[in-house]
């Protein structure tokens, strides 16, 4: 590959989670994630769209205009649990602007928050609650 | 009746004059939204049935047109929906309906300048 910028954009969010050494995050800096994690910790899902439209693409046409999205499923063995991950979520991420070289990075804002769930897929029931958040780079 | 009055009164014919119009942008694109979302859950053997469960609802009142786009959650698969968007602690998303409401966006708006532009110039 010609560039990292993909992986740039992705550890934008995940290195400010990381940052805060009282939130456990996976995946890890090597990229891990274990299959029954003991909560609390938050277990981010990172997309990078690049709409073929946006209005700030180049005038070339190429496609300038990166959104980056992490859903951050915040998780905790009871609803305040996770509303706590959520939060220290919430101040790692939410309005922050990250530096990436050669591109023009907005704020993160919040997409979605959702309400707590219960989840047992690992087989043990946890509490979910979902945040999603956004930014944008040209 | 002086000149502002005469600008309020042109405004408000206007409003009413242009929500068709409105209504259809809306409307064309909350198609795009449903058939784009349904395209980027389509071919997953285990969700076969829920790009079918993606519908739109069209609102329009004296305030102007508002859709609302998702999934009919009393469908059979329609429950399994956020799971399938958001992804769960162990199950990584496929995320749908907002990568398609992204693609739209820029051609909605430009879709709304160009007829407010059409109306402007007459």
């Amino acid at each position: 590959m010609s560039d990292l910028l993909d992986k740039q954009h992705i550890d934008a969010g995940l290195d400010l989670l990381r940052a805060d050494g009282g939130l456990t995050v996976y995946p890890s800096s090597e990229g891990l994630t274990p299959f029954n994690p003991e909560p609390p910790y938050v277990r981010v899902y990172a997309t990078i769209d690049r709409p073929a439209d946006a209005s700030a693409n180049s005038l070339r046409g190429t496609s300038q205009v990166w959104v980056v999205r992490w859903i951050c499923h915040c998780v905790g063995l009871n609803e305040y649990a996770a509303a706590a991950v959520g939060m220290r979520v919430r101040a790692a991420l939410l309005d922050q602007r990250p530096t990436i070289s050669g591109r023009n990075v907005g704020m993160i804002r919040e997409d979605q928050a959702l309400p707590p769930i219960k989840d047992d897929t690992t087989g043990r029931q946890v509490i979910d609650a979902v945040a999603v958040y956004r930014m944008t780079s040209a | 009746m002086d000149d502002l009055d005469a600008l309020i009164l042109a405004f408000e014919r206007e409003a009413a004059e242009i929500a068709p119009a409105v209504r259809q942008v809306v409307s064309k694109g909350s198609l795009h939204i449903k058939q784009d979302w349904a395209r980027r859950w389509s071919g997953h053997p285990t969700i076969r049935q829920l790009p079918a469960a993606i519908g739109y609802d069209l609102t329009t009142d004296p305030t102007g047109t508002s859709s609302r786009i998702g999934v009919d959650k009393s469908t059979p698969q329609g429950p399994l929906a956020h799971l399938i968007e958001f992804g769960s602690v162990n199950n990584g998303p496929i995320p749908g309906g907002q990568p398609a409401l992204d693609a739209e966006e820029p051609r909605f708006v430009r879709a709304l300048e160009d007829l407010g532009g059409r109306r402007i110039e007459g």
